[in-house]
């Protein structure tokens, strides 16, 4: 039998992340700072404690205890990690059953969400996603200097949006090409309004412009050079 | 809902041991008064009051599953 008791591994379970990082430490004896583990089961809460999973995590033995035994991925992608836990946390908080994926690019962290509750994210045009990666990237400032920029991401959100937008005003610019008639659209962050000042780009008769002040702007589209009619 | 609050704040300010949270809860609403150090009361207002309220987006949907709905105040 061949066994390595440097990386004898041991599994602990706990009703979220960091109740399972005090059982290990606990029974390693180690500070809950120093235990290196993977997440093995990201356990759900279930709805009035009905299908709920404990969180379950996976813990290298022996590979903290000693000094400076190197642990992490090889890569060393620690802000990722950290950004990666601490959204685990604040999601778990907020009772939603999604998963958290996060990876780190030239110093940047994306992090992927996904779960049974990923429409809350992206309804009312992505306003949980938008607040939570705004928040992301303060507390990041603070907390982990070394993480650059942070992307919060639910998968295809971005380019369903970006579907759902194009279309939006694809319908207006032809509106507005048969009435005459400047038709305003809802506010939208920069990123959107770009999507619709391209796609108006299409309809050489029509011209959008931004209005407004602030971060959410309103695209008016309007048909292009005609004689002011009031 | 608290500990939801407090490890934003804490997350934010230059002095977490001054963040004070306190949950009123109600029937059907629950208020959360969030006191925090003079100097670090623009940290969780932002510009333009982004950073408060990106908090209570986040705070509406945690409360959107326990049928709450959620206030936050910043005191002062």
């Amino acid at each position: 039998m061949d066994l390595d008791v440097k990386t004898a591994e041991r599994e602990f379970e706990g009703k979220d992340l960091a109740d399972a990082v005090r059982a290990a430490s606990e029974a390693l004896g180690l500070a809950p700072d120093a235990i290196r583990y993977a997440v093995v089961d990201e356990g759900r809460r279930g709805l009035f404690g009905v299908g709920s999973r404990r969180i379950r995590i996976r813990v290298q033995e022996g590979a903290s205890n000693g000094d400076e035994t190197e642990t992490g991925p090889p890569d060393g992608a620690d802000p990722a990690t950290e950004v990666e836990t601490s959204i685990r946390r604040l999601v778990g908080l907020m009772g939603l059953d999604l998963t958290v994926r996060g990876q780190g690019e030239d110093g940047s962290v994306r992090i992927l969400l996904d779960g049974p509750h990923r429409d809350l994210l992206t309804q009312r045009d992505g306003e949980l996603l938008a607040a939570l990666q705004f928040l992301v990237q303060r507390m990041a400032r603070r907390t982990w200097p070394g993480a650059g920029h942070i992307v919060v991401e639910c998968e295809g959100y971005r380019d369903r949006r970006e579907e759902e937008i194009g279309e939006l005003a694809r319908e207006v610019a032809r509106q507005v090409e048969r009435t005459g008639r400047p038709r305003k659209l809802p506010a939208m962050n920069p990123y959107e309004r770009r999507v619709v000042h391209l796609t108006v780009r299409e309809f050489p008769s029509v011209t959008s412009r931004s209005s407004g002040e602030g971060f959410l702007k309103q695209v008016t589209v309007s048909p292009a050079s005609r004689p002011e009619q009031g | 809902m608290k500990e939801l609050l407090e490890f934003i704040a804490r997350a934010l300010v230059d002095r977490p041991d001054d963040v004070v949270v306190t949950e009123i809860e109600g029937e059907q609403t629950t208020v959360l008064e969030l006191k925090v150090a003079r100097e670090d009361l623009g940290k969780v207002i932002g510009k333009q009051g982004r950073t408060a309220r990106s908090i209570r987006t986040i705070l509406a949907a945690a409360g959107m599953k326990l049928r709450k709905r959620v206030v936050l105040e910043i005191l002062e």
